[in-house]
C-alpha cells in the first residue's frame, strides 16, 4: 500500500490531468431531477401514473371481461371481501341482502358488469383527458403568449383582450354549452356532410372526441397569460441583447432562446392543471355530458353507483378510489416539479 | 337606581311568561315529507301553468277542485261542490260551498288570515273565480302547457283556446265558452259532447279557482307567499326557491272541511326537495317522515325489519316506453319496429335494472286506470318479448328492404338520469344481442330533451296519467291524430283514432275496455309506433305514528293524514 501512495505522489503527471477533466457543471434540469428524487411524494404520484399509463396501455389484457359485457342476472352482486369491507353489506346466508359472488373483483354493477373491468378502462378516459388538455394548452396557449408577450403592441392588445372576453365566461359551464352545442349541431347529420364525419369520429371516440374539445377550447387561455408575463421579464435580459446584436431572428430568439428559459413555470403550471380537467371530464360524465354510454368513464361509474350508494357502497367508492388517486397522483408530481424547478430552491436541500 | 330595579323587574316577569307561553302553548304538529318531490325546486304553484307532479301535489292542497278524485279508489266525487248533469249529458250545473274564504299567511302575524276586500268584508270563493280559473287557464295568452287537455271539453273553449289573440275578437270568444255563472255559488258548464269521462276534467287543477284580485295586482308574483290567496285545506306558509329548498303548507283554520276534503288535521307539512337516496338517508336518520324508497335501495329495505315495516309498495302512476320515429329509417316500418319491441327482454329488465317491483307492460295503459285492458284479460293481444320472433321479423324486413345493418345509424334520446340511462344500455344490450344492431344513445336535460326528441330514432319516455281514466292515456298522451303535432313519434292510424273516439262515448265499461284493447293492440303490436317497457310502482317509507291513505293518483291528500295519537 506505502509503495502505492508513494508512487501515485511521485507522478505529478496524475495530478494535472485531474485539474485538466472539466468540471461537470450542473444544469438546472438535472439539479431538478435531484430534488425531485428527495420529494417521496412527488416521486409516489409520478409511480402511480406511470402505472396508471401501463394500465390504460394494456387494458385488454388486464381486464378480466369486455367493459360492457352485460350478466343482466349478475347484477349488483360483489365478492365476500367487498362484505367485509363494507359491513353495512350483509350477505344473504346472514340474513341481509348481498349476494356473493365471487367471479367479480370488486363486484358487478346493475346490469351485471364488472366493475375492475370497467375501472381499468375508465383510465383511459381520465388519462386521454389528462394529456389532450395540456396538449392543447401547450400548443395554442404557449404560442399566443409568446406572439403576446414578445411582438407587444396592438397584436398583444388584441390577443390578450380575446383572451380576456374568453375569460368572462365560467369555465365549467362554457364546457358544458360548448358540448351541447357540438353534439345538438351534429345530432341527426346529412350522410357524408361534414358534420356527420364528425358525428362518426365522436361515435367512435365514444364521445370523447367532443369532452376533448370543449377542455380544449378553454384549456389554454390560462397558460397564454402566464407564458405572456413571463416573456415580459426575459425580453429586456441581457442574454436576449446579445442573441439579438449577433443577428439571431425573431424566431430564433423566441423559441431558442426564450421559450427554454420558461419552460419551468410552463410545465409546472399543466402539470398543477391536469388534475382539473380529469375532473371536468369525470364531473361532465357524471351529469351525462361526458363520455356516452357504455364507454366506461370513473364520473358516469360515480353517478350511477351514487343511485344506490346506500346499500351498495362499493359501485361507487370504488371508481371514486381510483379517482381520487390518480387526481392525488398529478397534484404531489405537480407540487414537487414547482419545488424543484424553482432556482430560488437552488442549494437548499 | 331604581330605573335598574325596574328594569329587572320586567326582565323577570318577562322571563316568566315565556316559560309559561313554552308551558300551555300547544307544539305545532308538524309532517316532513319528500314524496315525489324530487331534488329541484317545484316550478310553480300556479293552477294555469302546472304540469309537473310537484307542483299539482302542492296544488290540490292550496286549490282544491269541484270534483275531488278519490286517492284510494281513483273514483271521481264531491269536491268543492255537488253537481248535476242534464239529460242530455252537455250542461253539468255545480252547487258551489257557500263561504269558504280566500287566505293568505301572514308572516309576521304568524297565522293565516281570511284576505277581505275594499270595504273590509271577506272575500269568498265563488263561481266566478271557478269561471275565471278555467278562462284564464284557456287564455292563449296565458300559454299554459295544461291547455290542451281542457280545451277539447267546454263548449266554446276550442275557439277561445286556439285563436290568435293578435287578430281574434277575444272579448266575443271569451264570452261564448260555455262557463255561465248563475249567482255566487251555481255555476253551469256546456261541455261539447256527453261522456263518462267529463267530470273527471272538474277534478284536475286546471279548473280550480283563481284569485282575479290577487293576479292583477301581482301579475306573475301572484304565487309568492306573501301575494298569493289560497281556499284550500292548507295554506303557502313558506317558500325556500331552488335545489334542495323546501315548501311548508300551514293549516288553514277557515277551511269549512266536508267528507272528500277534510280540514286539515296536521299543522303543518314540509316539503323537502331531495333526490331518492338523499331521501332515504334523511328517512333513516329521522330527519323526514315520509320519504320514496329507491329503486336500488329495494332489496336491502326487505332485509331491514324496520324499513320494511315502514314500507309500503303500491301500484304506480306512469308506464315508462320507447317512442319509435316512424319518420325515420328503420322505424319508418311497422317490422322493424315490432322486431325492436319484441327483442326487449322486459321480464329481464323488471327482475334485474328496476327492482322495486315493477311489472312488464304488455300494453301502453296502466292496468289501474278506468277502462284499461289488461294482460289477463286480453292474453293474446299487446306486445310480448319475443327474442326468435323479433329476429325473424327483423331478417324479412332486412330481406325485402336490401338495408345493410352494418349502416344503421340509430339513436336512441333519454333525459339525464342514472336509471334511463341504466335502462338505455341493457336495451342496447339486447338489441345488439338479438338483431345485431348495436345503437348509439345520447342523453340531455329535461327540457332539451322535451324540444328534440322528435328529431332522433327512438326516445325514452314516459306517460303519467293527469286523471285515472284511459281516455287520458290514449287520447291525451298525443297518439289520437287530433294531437299529431304533439306526438313525437309522427304516428297516426285512422282506425286507431276511431276505437279511441268511440269509446270515449260508449256507455258501459266493458264496451269501453274491448275498444280500449283493440286500440292498445294497433299502438303497441301492429303498428308499434311505441315500446311499452314496464309499469311504474309506486314506493314510500312513513315514519312510525303517522296514519295515512295511499294515494293511487299522483298526489296525495294530507289533510286526510294524521299525526300521534
Amino acid at each position: 500500500m506505502a509503495v502505492a501512495d508513494k508512487r501515485q505522489e511521485s507522478n505529478p503527471g496524475a495530478e494535472i490531468a485531474k485539474i485538466k477533466t472539466p468540471v461537470k457543471g450542473t444544469s438546472l434540469w438535472s439539479d431538478a431531477w435531484r430534488r425531485l428524487r428527495r420529494n417521496k411524494l412527488a416521486l409516489l404520484g409520478g409511480v402511480i401514473i406511470l402505472l396508471a399509463i401501463l394500465v390504460a396501455l394494456f387494458a385488454d389484457v388486464l381486464a378480466p371481461r369486455p367493459f360492457s359485457q352485460q350478466i343482466l342476472a349478475d347484477h349488483d352482486t360483489v365478492p365476500e371481501w367487498v362484505t367485509v369491507l363494507f359491513p353495512s353489506m350483509v350477505p344473504v346466508e346472514d340474513g341481509g341482502f348481498i349476494v356473493i359472488n365471487n367471479n367479480y373483483t370488486l363486484g358487478a354493477d346493475n346490469l351485471g358488469r364488472d366493475l375492475l373491468s370497467r375501472i381499468i378502462y375508465g383510465t383511459r378516459v381520465s388519462l386521454l383527458v389528462a394529456f389532450v388538455g395540456p396538449l392543447v394548452a401547450l400548443l395554442f396557449g404557449t404560442t399566443v403568449g409568446l406572439v403576446s408577450g414578445y411582438m407587444g403592441g396592438l397584436i398583444d392588445n388584441l390577443l390578450m383582450r380575446f383572451v380576456d372576453i374568453m375569460y368572462a365566461f365560467p369555465t365549467l359551464l362554457f364546457v358544458i354549452l360548448l358540448l351541447a352545442f357540438f353534439r345538438s349541431s351534429v345530432a341527426q347529420p346529412e350522410p357524408g356532410s361534414f358534420s356527420a364525419a364528425i358525428a362518426n369520429l365522436d361515435r367512435a371516440s365514444g364521445g370523447m372526441l367532443f369532452v376533448f374539445a370543449g377542455i380544449g377550447l378553454t384549456s389554454w387561455m390560462n397558460l397564454a397569460r402566464l407564458v405572456r408575463g413571463q416573456i415580459l421579464s426575459v425580453r429586456e435580459k441581457e442574454y436576449i441583447e446579445a442573441a439579438r446584436s449577433v443577428g439571431v431572428g425573431t424566431r430564433g430568439i423566441m423559441f431558442r432562446h426564450m421559450l427554454p428559459n420558461i419552460l419551468g413555470p410552463i410545465i409546472v403550471a399543466e402539470t398543477l392543471t391536469i388534475p382539473t380537467y380529469i375532473s371536468y371530464e369525470a364531473f361532465l360524465s357524471f351529469i351525462g355530458l361526458g363520455v356516452q354510454q357504455p364507454t366506461p368513464s370513473w364520473g358516469s361509474m360515480i353517478a350511477e353507483g351514487a343511485r344506490s350508494i346506500s346499500s351498495y357502497p362499493n359501485q361507487a367508492i370504488f371508481p371514486a378510489v381510483a379517482l381520487f388517486l390518480v387526481m392525488f397522483a398529478f397534484n404531489f408530481l405537480g407540487d414537487g416539479l414547482r419545488d424543484a424547478l424553482d432556482p430560488r430552491m437552488r442549494g437548499i436541500d | 337606581m331604581k330605573t335598574a330595579r325596574f328594569a329587572l323587574l320586567i326582565l323577570a316577569l318577562a322571563l316568566a311568561l315565556s316559560v309559561a307561553g313554552g308551558i300551555f302553548a300547544q307544539e305545532p304538529v308538524i309532517l316532513t315529507t319528500g314524496r315525489q318531490m324530487g331534488s329541484s325546486d317545484i316550478p310553480t304553484v300556479d293552477p294555469a301553468l302546472a304540469e309537473d307532479v310537484p307542483s299539482v301535489q302542492i296544488i290540490a292542497e292550496l286549490f282544491p277542485e269541484l270534483v275531488r278524485i278519490n286517492e284510494e279508489s281513483a273514483l271521481p266525487e264531491a269536491g268543492m261542490a255537488t253537481h248535476t248533469v242534464s239529460d242530455d249529458g252537455l250542461v253539468y250545473t255545480f252547487s258551489i260551498t257557500p263561504e269558504v274564504p280566500w287566505v293568505r299567511y301572514n308572516a309576521d302575524a304568524g297565522a293565516v288570515e281570511v284576505i277581505t276586500d275594499e270595504s273590509g268584508n271577506p272575500r269568498y270563493v265563488t263561481a266566478a273565480d271557478y269561471a275565471y280559473g278555467m278562462l284564464r287557464t284557456l287564455d292563449p295568452n296565458t300559454a299554459g302547457p295544461y291547455q290542451y287537455v281542457l280545451l277539447p271539453w267546454i263548449a266554446g273553449g276550442p275557439e277561445f283556446g286556439s285563436a290568435d289573440p293578435a287578430t281574434a275578437d277575444m272579448e266575443a270568444l271569451r264570452a261564448a265558452v260555455g262557463l255561465n255563472v248563475v249567482d255566487d255559488y251555481t255555476l253551469e258548464i256546456t261541455v261539447v259532447q256527453p261522456s263518462a269521462v267529463t267530470q273527471m276534467i272538474f277534478g284536475l287543477w286546471i279548473t280550480a279557482a283563481q284569485p282575479q284580485f290577487a293576479i292583477d295586482e301581482y301579475t306573475d308574483f301572484w304565487i309568492d307567499p306573501e301575494n298569493i290567496a289560497t281556499y284550500g285545506p292548507f295554506a303557502l306558509k313558506e317558500w325556500q326557491r331552488g335545489d334542495g329548498g323546501s315548501l311548508t303548507l300551514i293549516k288553514n283554520p277557515f277551511f269549512p272541511g266536508s267528507n272528500a276534503i277534510p280540514a286539515a288535521q296536521i299543522d303543518e307539512v314540509v316539503f323537502r326537495f331531495l333526490d331518492e337516496e338523499a331521501q332515504l338517508t334523511e328517512f333513516e336518520a329521522g330527519t323526514l317522515d315520509i320519504a320514496e324508497a329507491p329503486d336500488g335501495a329495494t332489496e336491502r329495505i326487505l332485509a331491514d325489519a324496520d324499513l320494511t315495516a315502514a314500507y309500503f309498495s303500491g301500484p304506480g302512476t306512469c308506464t315508462y316506453y320507447y317512442g319509435f320515429n316512424v319518420e325515420m329509417p328503420p322505424f319508418d316500418d311497422a317490422r322493424a319496429r315490432r322486431a325492436f319491441s319484441m327483442a326487449i327482454d322486459r321480464e329481464a329488465i323488471t327482475t334485474n335494472v328496476v327492482t322495486a317491483g315493477q311489472q312488464p307492460a304488455p300494453f301502453f295503459a296502466l292496468p289501474s286506470l278506468a277502462a284499461a285492458p289488461t294482460g289477463e284479460a286480453f292474453p293474446d293481444l299487446g306486445i310480448h318479448s319475443d327474442a326468435a320472433a323479433a329476429q325473424a321479423l327483423w331478417q324479412e324486413y332486412l330481406t325485402d328492404t336490401g338495408v345493410d345493418p352494418a349502416s344503421l345509424q340509430i339513436t336512441l334520446l333519454h333525459n339525464e338520469s342514472s336509471l334511463h340511462s341504466s335502462i338505455a344500455q341493457a336495451v342496447q344490450q339486447m338489441w345488439a344481442d338479438t338483431l345485431g344492431v348495436t345503437i348509439q344513445i345520447a342523453t340531455s336535460d329535461f327540457a332539451t330533451y322535451l324540444d328534440t326528441r322528435g328529431d332522433y330514432n327512438l326516445y325514452r319516455a314516459a306517460w303519467c296519467f293527469d286523471y285515472p281514466d284511459s281516455h287520458n292515456y290514449y287520447y291525451d298522451a298525443s297518439f289520437h291524430s287530433d294531437l299529431l303535432a304533439e306526438n313525437d313519434t309522427h304516428w297516426s292510424n285512422a282506425e286507431f283514432d276511431a276505437l279511441v273516439d268511440q269509446a270515449f262515448v260508449a256507455g258501459t265499461v266493458e264496451e269501453r275496455t274491448a275498444l280500449y284493447a283493440q286500440a292498445d293492440n294497433i299502438l303497441v303490436n301492429i303498428d308499434a309506433a311505441i315500446a311499452p317497457v314496464y309499469f311504474y310502482v309506486t314506493n314510500d317509507l312513513t315514519a312510525p305514528g303517522i296514519t295515512r291513505t295511499h294515494s293511487l293518483i299522483t298526489r296525495e291528500y294530507y289533510e286526510k293524514w294524521s299525526v300521534g295519537q
